[in-house]
């Protein structure tokens, strides 16, 4: 737990968590933001668990899948067909 | 227009079929994901893929490369989905979506404790800490949780977190995309990402317990 006196509660440390992982802070909130999170054991858990949720959300991009044969001969044949327009 | 769009743009408009395969095979992957948002199987995201491409071929012409080809095709692919969606009356304007959303609030607002507590805004219960894959849960396996906690986002959260975090499109290709504020695509990837952290934290404690 760490003291009143710190400028940014949880509450507001968590509000700003997806700006700081998208480096949209300025740089001195950002530190106020660290600071924070150091002395804090409930935001450090918090914003590893977002730091999890990012790259969770990163890998499923990287899955990538054909396209169905069916389907893909279908926008084959659209395109022969648009290009004869 | 970059230099690698325009290689394709003039590929497509001189009829080269293999360019046109290529680029079909490289976002079909990303095509499906989205088109699932708004329509809820398959087969009907199959449909709204298909159908883009066909729109997209039909206004190749007047494509002028403001946007990136793939922020355009985008574009293109999300008002297909929503109107596929809109006929079967499952969907209002994404004007609408954005008020319903926002207005619903901050679902993280019960974590914190109340005003005129002592520790007002500091967390009430600490979060319990995602395992790591080699806690006993597989990344395939947590990635599993996490694609179901995605999906029950709403619509339009569900849209932004797919754009920006699975398929790394910048904020403003987001905006540019679905036609919303740069203010509001920040306030719903946010909420998105702090619902599936809310959701993830309540399978896997679900999956400790039943393991």
């Amino acid at each position: 737990m760490i003291s009143n006196e710190v400028d940014l509660t949880c509450r507001k440390v968590t509000a700003l968590v997806t700006e700081y992982l998208n480096r949209g802070l300025t740089a001195e909130v950002r530190a106020m933001l660290e600071q924070h999170v150091f002395a804090c054991p409930s935001c450090t858990i918090y914003l590893s668990q977002m730091k999890t949720i990012v790259s969770l959300a990163s890998s499923l991009g990287e899955n990538e899948q054909e396209p169905p044969a069916a389907a893909e001969s279908d926008v084959l044949a659209a395109f022969r067909r648009w290009k004869r327009k | 227009m970059t230099e690698s769009d325009l290689r394709i743009v003039s590929a497509l408009r001189a009829g080269d079929e293999r360019a046109f395969a290529r680029l079909v095979a490289e976002n079909h992957t990303g095509f499906v994901r989205i088109a699932r948002v708004w329509v809820h199987d398959t087969a009907s995201a199959e449909e709204v893929v298909q159908d883009a491409w066909l729109a997209a071929l039909e206004s190749l012409e007047r494509f002028e490369g403001r946007s990136s080809l793939r922020t355009w095709l985008y574009g293109i692919l999300v008002n297909i989905a929503r109107s596929h969606a809109r006929a079967r009356r499952r969907t209002l304007p994404v004007s609408s979506l954005v008020g319903e959303e926002l207005d619903a609030g901050d679902a993280e607002a019960e974590l914190f404790l109340p005003q005129g507590h002592h520790w007002a805004g500091h967390f009430a219960a600490m979060p319990v800490p995602f395992p790591t894959p080699e806690q006993s849960l597989e990344r395939a396996e947590l990635i599993e949780h996490f694609d179901a906690a995605l999906s029950e986002l709403p619509l339009l959260q569900q849209q932004v977190m797919v754009l920006f975090d699975v398929e790394r499109f910048s904020g403003d290709e987001v905006c540019n995309i679905l036609g919303i504020s740069d203010t509001n695509q920040r306030v719903l990837l946010h909420r998105a990402r702090a619902r599936v952290r809310a959701s993830l934290e309540l399978r896997l404690a679900g999956a400790e317990k039943s393991s």
